[in-house]
């Protein structure tokens, strides 16, 4: 009787694996054919036409290259453990999303970036001018205090990291902000409109030649 | 006794698949001191059209509509000038100007629009990773395209009417501004 017990145990454990390994290959299938990675180099984009909207002369004196990196997390958890069962079955029932059905850490959806960007620090000289004051023995420049001049957040430097449920683009977008926005506070912390200073005064003295004592001032 | 065996199984599943990543915050940075002049900017527009047929062993095929706009500033890197490059000789002034370059590229994030998307077959939609993927290649492509564009020929014209009111200002009377032949010019699409 219990050699019986035994054998049906074992039956049943060799049914359940095979249950289980018919599962994973089918999951595995799934993403080879239906799915896959996908991989840049898949991706032959159709030709079209770049358009020129606006074309501007600006004058812009950059002193300082700022690159920094973020990383931006929003989360939405279940509200009850009915939510995340359900939840989670729903995930279970989409092959796209299995791998986050199975996980039973509470989350319902999660998006993180990590993202690379470029802000460039210096004056803008079409807003305002250097104004020259030619003295007997001197040569003052005035300029305008350096401010951020430009932020740039590309595709290129856009990982997602994690994407776990379904996400909008407006969802995306407001991480992209979050991003920017913490880079420039970033940039805010560091002083570096105050640390752009020095490079502007050197990149001037450079450039003037004059036989007379240079004095540089920024504006108030 | 059959269910545990199956939550044993679904178990250990769930911990072979689960992929909840930790994120950890770092600080990365890098500040650079440049002496960079930007004088031109284009505000450009394209639409990124992707058809997506997929491998023979795929079922069905996807497309992709997204448009988006770049701002794009040139100018000459004034840090590039050396002392030999400035030539006085009394109230004359000659100038060897560095060659023009793209200064910065962006890609405003909330100029970016799906237009389209069209799912047949098997095929499953386009994710936030996929969407990122087709507009790094659409970055790239507009980076290419900017080399058939004027504008690092306006942005050297720019600069030459800046150095020379810049000069004027104090006090030269002539000034005289040679660009850099344009097959010594940067190529690299990538700053």
């Amino acid at each position: 009787m219990k050699l019986q017990r035994i054998k049906e145990i074992q039956t049943l454990i060799i049914r359940l694996a095979i249950v289980a390994l018919i599962a994973f290959a089918g999951y595995w299938i799934y993403h080879l054919f239906f799915k896959g990675k996908l991989v840049n180099d898949e991706i032959i984009l159709d030709e079209t036409p770049l358009k020129v909207e606006q074309i501007r002369s600006i004058l812009e004196l950059n002193t300082l290259k700022f690159q920094d990196e973020a990383v931006v997390d929003t989360v939405e958890y279940y509200k009850s453990n009915a939510e995340a069962f359900l939840g989670s079955l729903d995930k279970l029932m989409d092959i796209d999303q299995v791998k986050h059905g199975l996980s039973g850490n509470g989350i319902k959806r999660r998006l993180t970036l990590i993202m690379k960007g470029e802000l460039l620090y210096g004056v803008d000289l079409k807003r305002k001018d250097f104004q020259f004051i030619s003295k007997e023995d001197s040569l003052i420049i005035v300029i305008p205090k350096p401010e951020l001049l430009s932020v740039s957040l590309n595709p290129k430097g856009t990982e997602v990291y994690i994407e776990n449920g379904e996400w909008k683009d407006y969802e995306r977008v407001y991480l992209q902000r979050k991003a920017r926005h913490k880079m420039i506070a970033t940039g805010d912390r560091l002083k570096l409109p105050e640390r752009a200073k020095v490079p502007l005064e050197k990149a001037l003295r450079s450039l003037v030649k004059t036989n007379k004592k240079l004095i540089i001032k920024f504006e108030e | 006794m059959k269910k545990w065996c199956f939550v044993v199984l679904l178990s250990f599943f769930a911990a072979s698949c689960g992929d909840e990543k930790k994120v950890h915050e770092t600080e990365v940075y890098r500040i650079r001191s440049v002496g960079m002049l930007s004088t031109t900017e284009y505000a450009l527009g394209k639409i990124i059209k992707w058809n997506d047929e997929g491998e023979w062993y795929k079922f069905g095929d996807r497309k992709i509509l997204l448009s988006c706009k770049a701002t794009v500033k040139a100018g000459i890197n004034l840090g590039a000038i050396k002392n030999a490059d400035i030539e006085v000789k009394g109230n004359k002034i000659t100038i060897q100007l560095p060659p023009p370059e793209i200064i910065s590229f962006e890609m405003n994030p909330d100029l970016i629009r799906t237009e389209m998307t069209e799912v047949n077959g098997f095929r499953s939609d386009f994710s936030q990773e996929d969407k990122e993927k087709v507009l790094q290649k659409g970055e790239e492509s507009i980076r290419k395209d900017l080399q058939k564009l004027n504008i690092l020929d306006e942005a050297e014209q720019n600069a030459k009417i800046f150095l020379v009111d810049f000069y004027k200002n104090q006090g030269f009377e002539q000034v005289i501004v040679h660009e850099t032949p344009k097959d010594k010019r940067n190529t690299n699409i990538d700053h």
